[in-house]
């Protein structure tokens, strides 16, 4: 007589038509009538053997009742009366359920983008090699000569990090850029990344055709590397996926360059609000950047990889994000509990006004409405 | 409620019919009831309704099974005969229940020689 053996009992109770408790019915019938029988045969007239016998019975309604709640799940069926109530109470004040229903799907879209946010910046690992030892460096002295925002850096401080650096397995450099790119007779623009040669090695990310960057081959030569690495997602759509891309010519903010090769699927860069369609090497930076050319202002930003640390080294992402959430950092418990808290308050307002309204409403109204 | 007669203890009456059936073979309710009343010679009090809660727990349980047949008056009813776990059951109460009222015999015998 296992527990879940009378529940599945029950359960088939619930489903099941009403056949056996008509049986039921005609069985205790039967009884009745035998035990009034009984009394007859002992001398009592009809009517005071049938109310004898039903004396001898015992409670009938109690009797049902006990018996329906043993054979089905009282707290289902009363779950399913109050859905109906409830379903009513609803359509009998439209203004209500409407206010309701929109403020728990603000509440849940809130949530959801929250969620989405946090995931992409925070939760998910960069498509990198070891992501979790990528740090970003900058300067805390006073921003002299800074013109892009307190973390950037130029390339002779980058070269200096590179060559003393020595916690770090590779120093690499970045800078975003919007150019513009002509293939064919068409213009258009697209999201770069200027980047110094070690970067992709830096990050473990190979190519899917041609080549990637190399300190070796792309980071020798002031204003002498017009080569572009097409981005993965970039060369699907815009080239579609066109296998004779190495080697062709394109025109980069007017400036003629090789297309040397298309990136690993599913690198798009480490910075998740900006995807880099092409990259460049960053000593064609004058040439892109003909109005604040040269690479010695502090435009540039520096990652590292960080090999033999001897630092905390915090990732990247954390300090991008926390960059970006006016200074607070997103890891932050309290920040967390705080934006939970006036999350679900809200949320929970928003269910209490038709609860409120509903239990407001008079028993006697109640029952005229069933 | 007559003098000298005793409500039925909850959860003796699964006991009985379990009894009941194990030694008399297959019976309609009605038949239970009569053969506990006439066992009890009325000193149990017993709403015969509530053999049929009884046989409804027990069935649900796996006790008993219950199959249609003819009474002895030609009447079509239910007939209800124990199953293999309800002689387990039985066996396993029928024990239960001679511990407990040994060891009240006890408890009372105790008090009445002080």
């Amino acid at each position: 007589m296992s527990r879940l053996q009378i529940f599945v009992e029950k359960l088939k109770g619930l489903f099941t038509s009403r056949k056996p408790d008509r049986e039921f019915d005609e069985e205790i019938e039967a009884h009745l009538k035998l035990l009034s029988e009984r009394y007859i045969r002992q001398g009592m007239s009809p009517a005071d053997a049938a109310s004898a016998a039903r004396r001898q019975f015992g409670n009938l309604a109690l009797f049902e009742e006990n018996r329906r709640e043993m054979r089905s799940l009282p707290s289902i069926e009363s779950l399913w009366r109050s859905v109906r109530y409830g379903a009513r109470q609803l359509r009998l004040n439209p203004g209500f359920t409407a206010v309701a229903v929109l403020s728990l799907a603000l509440g849940i879209g809130a949530n959801t983008a929250v969620f989405t946010l946090l995931d992409q910046l925070v939760l998910r690992m960069l498509p990198v090699k070891e992501p979790q030892r990528l740090v970003m460096i900058w300067p805390t002295e006073p921003h002299l000569g800074n013109n892009e925002g307190d973390r950037s850096s130029s390339y002779p401080m980058y070269q200096d990090f590179q060559r003393k650096a020595e916690a770090f397995a590779f120093v690499f450099c970045r800078y975003d850029r919007p150019l513009a790119i002509t293939i064919g007779n068409n213009t258009e623009p697209v999201n770069s990344e200027l980047v110094s040669g070690n970067y992709f090695q830096a990050l473990g990310v190979g190519a899917t055709l041609g080549r990637v960057f190399s300190p070796e081959t792309d980071d020798r030569v002031y204003k002498g590397h017009p080569v572009v690495v097409l981005s993965y997602p970039y060369w699907r759509d815009r080239f579609a996926g066109d296998r004779n891309i190495v080697g062709k010519k394109i025109l980069v903010n007017s400036y003629p360059m090789d297309v040397v090769g298309v990136a690993a699927p599913g690198f798009t860069g480490v910075d998740p609000s900006s995807s880099p369609h092409i990259w460049i090497p960053i000593q064609m930076k004058p040439l892109m950047t003909p109005n604040v050319d040269g690479l010695g202002n502090r435009r540039l930003q520096m990652d590292s990889d960080v090999r033999t640390s001897a630092s905390p080294a915090r990732t990247y992402m954390s300090r991008y994000v926390s960059a970006q959430l006016f200074d607070v950092t997103p890891t932050d418990l309290w920040t967390c509990l705080v934006a939970i808290a006036v999350l679900t308050l809200v949320a929970a307002t928003a269910g209490l006004i038709p609860a409120r309204r509903a239990s407001a409403i008079d028993p006697i109204q109640a029952l005229r409405y069933e | 409620m007559a003098k000298g007669k005793t409500e039925v203890l909850q959860g003796t009456l699964d006991l009985m019919i379990l009894k009941t059936l194990h030694a008399l073979g297959p019976m309609h309710g009605y038949g239970i009831a009569r053969r506990i009343e006439q066992l009890s010679q009325e000193v149990l009090v017993l709403n015969e309704g509530t053999v049929y809660t009884s046989l409804v727990r027990l069935q649900q349980q796996g006790s008993i099974a219950s199959g249609w047949g003819v009474s002895e008056n030609n009447r079509k009813a239910r007939f209800y005969s124990i199953t293999k776990r309800g002689l387990k059951q039985l066996d396993r109460e029928t024990e239960n229940w001679e511990r407990i009222s040994g060891v009240i015999g006890r408890v009372l015998r105790l008090e009445s020689e002080e």
